[in-house]
């Protein structure tokens, strides 16, 4: 296997108390990325709107329900950078990044790297 | 100053044979040996050289490309690779003291970056005699572009190159 890496998400989300996933959906059932067990690491770069810091939940599974999920909190002054990476203990097909937090404005990018078989 | 001429082959040759100077990048693990020996769990399938070439160190933070322009990158397209090298060494008969420090930033679709500056990924003092190799390694990959910067108190002349490796995945 070789790694191969794959722009999954690069956009702006206004972060709230309200626990969102980074596509704005409040809905917690709802994937950001389908597709993706063949994704065995995610880095999650970006910048942050304010001091106050970011509480993120990364939940995995499938059409079943959420498996696996981690947790932590994002950071840093305004206008600095983060990143986190991610690495799920095995493949699954969905993966949900969720935030809440006060009130700023998150500029982020999230870079999947895949196995591809050769 | 002694100055020595060498080709593209000749440099090779001494980064395979030439011994290493020590080089720590704070706060990060630094490892030191063969290239063999550096990646024990992890063999390389791909290696890329993302620079190379001289650059005139003196009392400014300079990008390897001599730039002090702090928003330019050293090297752009990194989000494949796991980790970077830079190898190198400062020509002269004095000791080298070197420092450098690198920084990291990811862009969007259109190479724009995602944010004003750059994120310290770390830095380390090269101190070696003189006409030894070094090498930094850097182990936060897969940020999009990085700006290697260098300064010396006593300028030098540091020839060096900037690779990168993409593993397999670590089984």
């Amino acid at each position: 296997m070789r790694t191969q890496p794959l722009t999954l998400y690069v956009g702006t989300l206004q972060v709230e108390a309200t626990p969102k996933d980074i596509l704005n959906q409040s809905e917690p059932l709802a994937p950001t990325f389908v597709n993706a067990a063949s994704v065995r690491a995610f880095y999650w770069t970006g910048v942050k709107g304010s001091n106050a810091p970011i509480a993120y939940t990364i939940r995995a599974g499938d059409a079943n329900g959420w498996q696996w999920s981690q947790s932590g909190q994002i950071v840093g002054n305004a206008r600095g950078w983060f990143r986190v990476v991610v690495k799920p203990p095995a493949a699954y097909d969905w993966y949900r990044v969720e935030v809440a937090g006060a009130p700023q404005a998150l500029r982020s990018k999230i870079t999947g790297v895949e196995e591809v078989v050769e | 100053m002694n100055a020595e001429r060498i080709t593209r082959r000749e440099m090779l040759k001494r980064l395979i044979v030439a011994p290493v100077g020590a080089a720590a990048l704070a706060t990060l693990p630094v490892r030191e040996g063969a290239a063999a020996a550096l990646q024990p769990y992890y063999e390389p399938y791909f290696v890329a050289v993302l620079w190379e070439g001289r650059t005139r160190c003196d009392s400014l933070w300079r990008s390897l490309k001599g730039d002090v322009v702090a928003i330019l990158p050293t090297v752009q397209g990194a989000t494949p690779y796991d980790r970077l090298y830079w190898t190198g060494y400062a020509l002269g008969s004095a000791p080298v003291h070197v420092t450098m420090r690198v920084l990291a930033r990811a862009v969007d679709h259109n190479g724009v970056p995602l944010g004003a500056g750059w994120r310290p990924i770390g830095q380390a003092t090269i101190q070696t005699p003189p006409q030894r190799w070094f090498r930094v390694e850097i182990p936060e990959g897969h940020w999009d572009e990085y700006r290697i910067e260098v300064r010396s108190a006593t300028p030098r002349l540091v020839y060096s190159r900037v690779i990168a490796s993409q593993g397999y995945w670590k089984e």
